[in-house]
């Protein structure tokens, strides 16, 4: 028998060449100015936007469960993280936190928030996961108010002014933010392809079954929902070191609204379709500037006529692959495992 | 059969509310025997199947595996026991691969952590590989090694329900429990699913209680039969004990 499991060096490193090329011709194009600081920005909400939905679509694609509180995790990643470097950017001068390179503390800020939010990823998710369809939906969208409340009141995130003058890293460190949003997509792509992803996926489509066959159900999938959340909580905190003010209306019941639609477009169950989803729904309100007031319209009728068309979503399930590509235009005929898709998916 | 046996249970019931759906039902099963369970619609038969496998926890009794409690284990923690089970209306997942279909089952015997996955250490390709080799070997004594990357909702009737019981014995029980296998199939796949039945007794070295409707297959193949009716046992014996008793008779034709 032939042995069909094996590492697909070929397409890990055509994969990490093309990503290495993107970041080279963002990176060059910003250095000549020819993006300006407008599409930077738009370009910045389009990575945050990939990582929130593909992480997203972890909850909603792959483990098939209806969630509409990513919006609060971001938030708590979002407030954790910008607390952080804020505190650290008005100590004293001179201090020892300060004499460390930012791109460490923008680094740690991120993965603090990320981490807080998968916490909470797990306490809400054991009571919440019990509950499924329309109920776990209706629970995740009071969590996710219930959070942006509480930011609303606490002193420490500024209350309903919210926080000020937050350092502006995201826009600093472009680079760090683009290979965050990669790394974030492998490392989901990576776990959705194992035997951890093939049991969320038996739970979606059968969890009767899937706990006939000694998946445990529970521990999936609150696996799943507080992977979902660390990684909102790190797209939260690129997006307030962006932004650099945070309101607890930012990240309100239609924000998670939007993340759900990205997914839903993309299509349940595919990372590149929530990728190109991302990207597309994140420029298309701004490319439609010109209609000025028909641009909702326009993104709307966009939005139907997908569905109309395609309920499945762009993509379906399925998920594009680099390498799968080039050996069909070599005419190699049989169809390599897609190992490596999310990678060289990226734009 | 002087060994422990691979399943017992004494007295074992459960009540929904005040309604007594399985009451006073002792089942011993050996070392590789074949055990059917027959009786009339409602008789409780799949309700009997359900605590087996943990999905209801029994109101009275316990159930022995191996001589092992298996009092408050999870369905999911019977698996790993030992206990597998295909369902009355086939439950696969759908739109996952044959091949896939049967990796989940292996999933509880794999060890490497989610980190690992992330990272893909040579442990995860190690133990990936090991488990293609695994299923597809699997497939092969089912042969449906060829339709192994076809979506599992796109096979044929037949091969679903043999999916099915691939799919249970990835799961490397002791005890396998099938929910009306023949259910719907033509008198063609019935004596292709008796021919399947008595090939995994033999390769796999493992116990069948049988829940059936079909009296031919139920006849020919099993060793012992249980009869239940109204959550209780009215007859055990030999295919050719039961045929002959009035209580069995009088039960399905409503004397």
């Amino acid at each position: 028998m032939k042995d069909t499991v094996k590492v697909p060096w070929k397409a890990y490193i055509l994969n990490a060449f093309c990503t290495v090329l993107i970041f080279v011709a963002l990176s060059g194009m910003i250095e000549a100015k020819v993006i300006d600081k407008y599409i930077q920005g738009i370009i910045m909400l389009v990575f945050v936007n990939i990582i929130l939905a593909v992480s997203l679509n972890l909850t909603t694609g792959f483990l098939g469960q209806i969630a509409l509180g990513h919006a609060g995790f971001m938030s708590i990643g979002a407030y954790t993280s910008a607390i952080i470097t804020k505190a650290v950017k008005d100590l004293p001068d001179g201090s020892f936190l300060q004499s460390l390179p930012p791109q460490l503390i923008f680094g740690v800020a991120l993965l603090a928030g990320g981490i807080l939010a998968a916490l909470f990823g797990i306490l809400v998710g054991i009571p919440a996961l019990r509950l499924k369809g329309d109920y776990l939906a209706i629970i995740t969208l009071g969590f996710g108010e219930i959070i942006r409340v509480i930011m609303e009141n606490l002193e420490i995130t500024g209350g309903a002014q919210g926080l000020r003058s937050i350092p502006g890293y995201s826009t600093k460190y472009f680079g760090m933010c683009y290979w965050i949003t990669i790394l974030s997509i492998v490392i989901l792509y990576m776990l959705v392809r194992s035997r951890h992803g093939r049991a969320i996926m038996a739970i979606r489509e059968d969890d009767i079954a899937s706990e006939a066959v000694g998946i445990p159900n529970t521990y999936y999938k609150v696996m799943a929902f507080s992977v979902a959340a660390f990684f909102a909580g790190i797209a939260g905190g690129i997006y307030a070191h962006y932004l650099r003010i945070l309101g607890a209306k930012s990240f309100n019941f239609s924000r998670s609204i939007e993340i759900i639609v990205i997914v839903v477009l993309g299509g349940m169950g595919s990372m590149t379709g929530s990728i190109v989803a991302a990207i597309a729904l994140t420029i298309l309100p701004e490319a439609l500037r010109s209609f000025s007031d028909y641009r909702m319209l326009a993104y709307s009728i966009a939005l139907i006529v997908v569905m109309i068309f395609k309920p499945s979503g762009l993509f379906g399930r399925y998920e594009f692959s680099l390498m799968g590509c080039i050996d069909k235009i070599l005419g190699k005929g049989k169809k390599r495992s897609k190992e490596t898709a999310a990678e060289g998916s990226v734009k | 059969m002087t060994d422990t046996p691979v399943l017992k249970a004494e007295h074992l019931g459960i009540s929904f509310g005040g309604l007594k759906a399985v009451s006073d039902f002792d089942i011993q099963i050996g070392q590789n025997e074949l055990v059917g369970l027959i009786g009339p619609n409602g008789a409780g038969k799949t309700t009997i199947f359900n605590l087996l496998t943990g999905v209801y926890q029994p109101t009275e009794g316990v159930i022995y595996l191996n001589g092992k409690s298996m009092a408050k284990k999870k369905p999911n923690q019977m698996v790993k026991e030992g206990i597998a089970r295909t369902f009355q209306n086939i439950r696969l997942f759908k739109e996952l691969s044959v091949l896939d279909n049967v990796k989940v089952a292996f999933n509880q015997g794999m060890s490497y952590s989610v980190l690992k996955s992330i990272f893909r250490t040579p442990s995860y390709w190690k133990e990936e590989a090991e488990i293609d080799r695994k299923a597809r070997e699997l497939l092969a004594v089912f042969h449906m090694e060829d339709k192994a990357d076809s979506l599992a909702q796109n096979l044929p009737y037949g091969q679903q329900r043999k999916l099915e019981i691939a799919r249970a014995l990835a799961t490397n029980p002791k005890l396998l429990l099938l929910d009306e296998p023949a259910a719907g199939m033509n008198p063609t796949e019935t004596a292709e699913l008796m021919d399947t039945i008595s090939t995994i007794r033999k390769n796999f070295n493992i116990s069948i209680l049988l829940i059936e409707h079909d009296m031919s297959l139920v006849m020919s193949i099993c060793e012992r039969l249980i009869v239940i009716d109204y959550g209780q046992i009215i007859a055990k014996g030999t295919p050719y004990e039961i045929a002959n008793n009035e209580k069995v008779i009088g039960a399905y034709l409503g004397a």
